[in-house]
């Protein structure tokens, strides 16, 4: 069995409690403005190419049997649309600057991965987090990683933003401990102007799966101009309590994800937007307290 | 203000236009004794310089014992006279690091319990005992210079006593000046008499490391410190004439005078060793090792190198502790693991009790205090042997035959052929290096060179009236090969076996053309050697060769001894030294240019270990480190988040519980941001206060030349 892997990443420590390793499927049903891994949302290998790291060193346009990499007065441009992602540049290049994002990989070489931290896991009490791209979009993937770490006695968490139909959740629930369920607007129309998504889907999904005795953490981004202030906390927060999830964290917003985007050769509408402080993060925390919300910055 | 921060002030004031006179000072007392045995002159000469420098006495302070006295701006100490001096105790000569002179852990457990008092009787006990022996000459000899040396330290707290009296004589604050009149009651007592409190004990502690600063030596241990002085500490807490909180600002005050070091041009390495199992077996972490973390943490200077020993089922907050101290940027405890370290030193022989005591002396060297001559190490440049290989045996850089004929390299058909070799090259490289060691270690006559004060705090030495260097000391001396690069010798390895004899993709013949061209001219080939497994990702294609490294080392420098029957340890360890024997070194197969730095103790390459620090454990443990009896260093650097959020911190102390339990020996942590390095580079004046780690131990960043900084910001940042 393969799925298509846009990374895994070990000594992961913002993705859940312990050590973990994080396994980052692709493709993604949303198409959330903010997304810091947007190499993720395509359910195809894409190419990224990091000018700021290339040295112009001509290797890639000497080996590329596309000529899809020229270097003309020391700048090297990038034809995106003749590369067929054979990858031979990348083998060639010293400086990093290329990179496709998407390898069909099979389960046995998922499982080598997570298994080589299995001694961390357990004296961290960590695991592993099946995060994405959105992870139910291949959820006959991910059940069957979830279900071999099971086998191991892996802690499992899947983080999902949960826009998808409820068989996807059973195909993995009896192999979670936790799952990492994202709440990205308070109403319908937001919800689908910003991401695409059905919030009502959303919602039903996670009642759903908070009433079959799941364990369910809120996740809440907090995007500068739509999402930070206290009237809309508020009203999540409302939501939240209707669907029996009391467990919550709020994630500020960050804009590491920059750099993917020239890499992807795609505009980032937030890259010049400044990260929300702590004080501010402090006061939308205090609005889901009052609700009576466990609810935690980060995480 | 905390009496810490005012004496800060007094410290941090450097003395001005100040000449060394520590020279003058023995040449005054070898002038009257030319004719006598040169064990009594040196004697007189110790004599002379602990007696007539100046004894200072900061206003703020609870510890006496200052090196300021080795400076003077006297007008009568004019530079015709120091030359003279110099001739003087130049011709007589001094032990030096390669004739274990220093990095040593003073047995201070017998002699607090002694005293001068008790040292000078088994001195005249020994003189009886021995009377009728064949050398007694020697002996006699050795014991009148010990009893001379330690009368003149006995003088030497005398006059500190009424040098800190006179100065409360001089002061009007009240407190200043009962603090005062106590060193000086103390300093009375002690003169002669066993310290009973735990003032007392840390008082003739400190006076008699400031004598070995005097004496000129460097890297002077001051061991477990948490284990001797734990009885007078619980003593006095019990008698309630002791609080946590003087007993903190007590060794806050000792502490920082390690920082006057920098009067003499540098940072001194003042290895102090907390935490860890007893004797016995059990349980050694006391509040006194708190206290002692605590107090390094307030002094916030490089000197005192704080090592914190942790084994199995230790109190959990005790490492904890430490990873909050090493987040505050001070890069220390180095974390030290019994469970590697004590079976690593029992294959030697010692006493389980012995090993079990274990401290560290310098940066992690492994020392048993107070029973063995002073530590000396050298550097066994491993990656060489590969240049060699490929060469026969030729040096690139000077064209000099430099190893033994191993054959036109192009024709080793299999990488076992290649191994051969290696192996030829490395063996003749070993006896090389021992040849140039013991050269240097015996360059000295062992009665002309005696060291009757140091010798004093040697477990036998006075019993058997013989020097700490000429049988004297419980256990032989031992001297520690450092065995330098194991990532650049593992990384290049893999390249070859993956490159060259199992993909194929270049024959050795193409690949000894492209070193020997720098590879300029083959930048393909060199990215597809880059792109060859590298040590650090857990990876056992180049992990293998890691392991054949700590083993084999081990190997070839285990088939040797010190001039006394002591074993040689192998050091996975390098200090900076990695830069300077970079430069020896041509075009290696893992990429590396030539004259680059080779990679750093046993640390993976900088930026070659990208599945971050989990990979780098898998890789790193994979050696079996109870053959490297001196030590090892890892270098890690984490982003201050890691220490600050609790949740984080327990990741980052599984992350080393589950090193230390894979078979980890050590792990040395940085916890400064990239950024905030490379501000510093630019703005040193804002980064006064930055110290930082660097294999092995700390020191100012700004301090650092620009080599070493490039070095410390390149090292990957684990987030």
């Amino acid at each position: 069995m393969t799925g298509l892997i846009s990374s895994m990443q070990h000594f992961s420590t913002g993705d859940g409690p312990g050590i973990r390793t994080t396994v980052f499927l692709k493709g993604c049903n949303l198409r959330c403005e903010w997304c810091h891994n947007p190499e993720t949302i395509s359910s195809k290998p894409v190419f990224m190419f990091y000018e700021h790291l290339c040295t112009n060193c001509g290797l890639c346009q000497e080996k590329c049997p596309q000529n899809a990499h020229r270097i003309i007065d020391n700048k090297h441009f990038f034809e995106r649309k003749l590369c067929i992602l054979c990858g031979t540049c990348i083998e060639h290049c010293q400086s990093g600057a290329l990179k496709i994002s998407g390898e069909e990989t099979t389960l046995s070489a998922v499982m080598d991965y997570i298994l080589e931290d299995i001694d961390f896991y357990s004296a961290s009490n960590g695991g592993v987090t099946i995060s994405g791209g959105e992870p139910l979009c291949q959820a006959e993937f991910t059940r069957a990683i979830a279900k071999e770490c099971k086998n191991h006695n892996i802690h499992i968490i899947i983080d999902t933003a949960g826009n998808v139909n409820f068989s996807a959740f059973e195909k993995v629930i009896p192999y979670t401990d936790i799952f990492y369920f994202d709440l990205k607007g308070a109403t319908e129309q937001d919800y689908r102007q910003k991401t695409g998504g059905s919030l009502n889907t959303v919602l039903k999904n996670m009642t759903r799966l908070a009433a079959s005795g799941c364990s369910v953490v809120s996740r809440i981004p907090i995007i500068p101009g739509y999402s930070d202030s206290a009237r809309y906390c508020a009203a999540m927060a409302e939501m939240l309590m209707k669907t029996g999830v009391r467990q919550v964290n709020i994630l500020p917003f960050h804009r590491l994800g920059t750099s993917k985007y020239s890499a992807l050769e795609k505009k980032y509408p937030y890259a010049e937007c400044v990260p929300l402080s702590r004080e501010k993060m402090e006061e939308l925390l205090d609005v889901f307290l009052k609700y009576g919300l466990d609810v935690k910055i980060d995480g | 203000m905390k009496n810490l921060d005012l004496l800060k002030e007094e410290i941090n004031i450097k003395p001005q236009n100040a000449k060394f006179i520590g020279n003058v000072l023995m040449y005054s007392g070898y002038t009257g004794h030319y004719d006598d045995p040169v064990p009594i002159a040196r004697a007189y000469a110790i004599e002379a310089l602990f007696t007539s420098y100046i004894k200072h006495i900061y206003a703020n302070d609870l510890v006496a014992g200052s090196i300021r006295g080795k400076l003077s701006d006297d007008p009568n100490i004019t530079d015709a006279l120091i030359n003279r001096a110099n001739q003087v105790v130049e011709s007589y000569g001094r032990n030096s690091f390669h004739t274990n002179a220093d990095h040593y852990a003073p047995d201070y457990e017998t002699f607090l319990s002694d005293g001068i008092e008790g040292t000078l009787k088994k001195i005249r006990l020994s003189l009886e005992e021995h009377k009728n022996d064949i050398d007694f000459y020697k002996k006699k000899t050795f014991l009148e210079a010990a009893k001379i040396s330690m009368n003149a330290f006995s003088k030497m707290i005398e006059q500190y006593g009424m040098a800190a009296a006179q100065k409360a004589a001089e002061i009007e604050v009240k407190t200043q000046q009962s603090n005062l009149l106590k060193i000086s009651e103390i300093c009375n007592k002690i003169k002669f008499k066993k310290p009973d409190t735990f003032h007392e004990a840390l008082q003739l502690v400190w006076l008699v490391h400031t004598s070995f600063l005097y004496e000129g030596r460097y890297a002077m241990a001051l061991g477990r410190l948490d284990q001797y002085l734990y009885p007078f500490y619980q003593g006095d807490i019990q008698k309630g004439t002791l609080t946590r909180a003087l007993a903190l600002e007590l060794i806050e005050c000792t502490l920082y005078k390690i920082g006057e070091a920098v009067y003499l041009g540098g940072d001194d390495v003042v290895n102090i060793a907390i935490g860890g199992v007893k004797p016995d077996g059990s349980e050694g972490v006391n509040e006194l090792s708190y206290v002692i973390l605590e107090a390094v943490k307030n002094c916030n200077i490089p000197g005192p190198n704080l090592s914190a020993r942790i084994h199995e089922g230790m109190p959990e907050e005790f490492l904890d502790e430490c990873l909050k101290v090493i987040g505050t940027g001070l890069g220390y405890p180095a974390l030290m693991n019994d469970e590697i370290n004590i079976p690593a030193l029992h294959r030697h022989g010692y006493t389980i009790e012995d090993c079990r005591n274990y401290c560290m002396v310098g940066c992690i060297e492994n020392f048993i205090p107070g029973k063995q001559p002073p530590w000396s190490d050298g550097r066994y440049n491993v990656p060489k042997y590969i240049e060699l290989v490929l060469n026969n045996g030729r040096c690139i850089q000077t064209g000099v035959q430099m190893g033994p004929d191993t054959g036109d390299a192009s024709l080793f058909e299999t990488m076992e052929d290649f191994l051969e070799a290696l192996k030829k090259q490395m063996t003749f490289g070993a006896a090389e290096y021992m040849m140039f060691f013991r050269n240097e270690n015996d360059r000295y006559n062992k009665v002309a060179y005696t060291q009757p004060y140091l010798s004093c705090y040697c477990r036998c030495c006075i019993e058997r009236g013989l020097d700490i260097n000429d049988g004297g000391s419980y256990y032989p001396s031992v001297h520690g090969a450092g065995c330098m690069g194991i990532a650049t010798f593992a990384d290049s390895l893999s390249a070859v076996e993956d490159i060259v004899y199992n993909k194929k993709l270049i024959s050795l013949q193409t690949l000894k053309e492209a070193l020997l061209a720098n590879y300029e001219g083959y930048a393909e080939i060199r990215t597809t050697l880059l792109n060859a497994p590298k040590y650090g990702n857990n990876n056992n294609l180049a992990d293998k060769y890691a392991v054949w490294f700590v083993s084999y080392t081990n190997e070839l420098f285990s088939k040797y001894r010190t001039r006394d029957g002591g074993t040689i340890y192998t050091t996975i360890a390098s200090n900076t030294q990695n830069i300077s024997a970079g430069v020896e070194v041509d075009a290696t197969p893992d990429g590396r240019f030539s004259r680059e730095p080779l990679s750093d103790a046993a640390s993976p390459m900088h930026g070659l270990d990208k599945n971050g620090p989990t990979a780098v454990v898998g890789s790193v443990t994979k050696p079996d480190y109870t053959l490297v009896s001196c030590g090892t260093v890892l270098n890690q650097k984490y982003s201050p988040s890691m220490f600050t959020d609790p949740l984080k911190r327990a990741k980052l102390l599984a992350l080393i519980k589950t090193y230390f339990k894979k078979g980890g020996q050590e792990i040395q942590i940085n916890a400064v941001s990239g950024d905030v390095l490379f501000d510093a580079m630019e703005n040193p004046d804002n980064y006064k206060d930055l110290v930082v780690r660097v294999s092995g131990f700390s020191a100012h960043y700004i301090c650092l030349d620009k080599a070493v900084q490039l070095d410390i910001l390149e090292r990957t940042e684990h987030e």
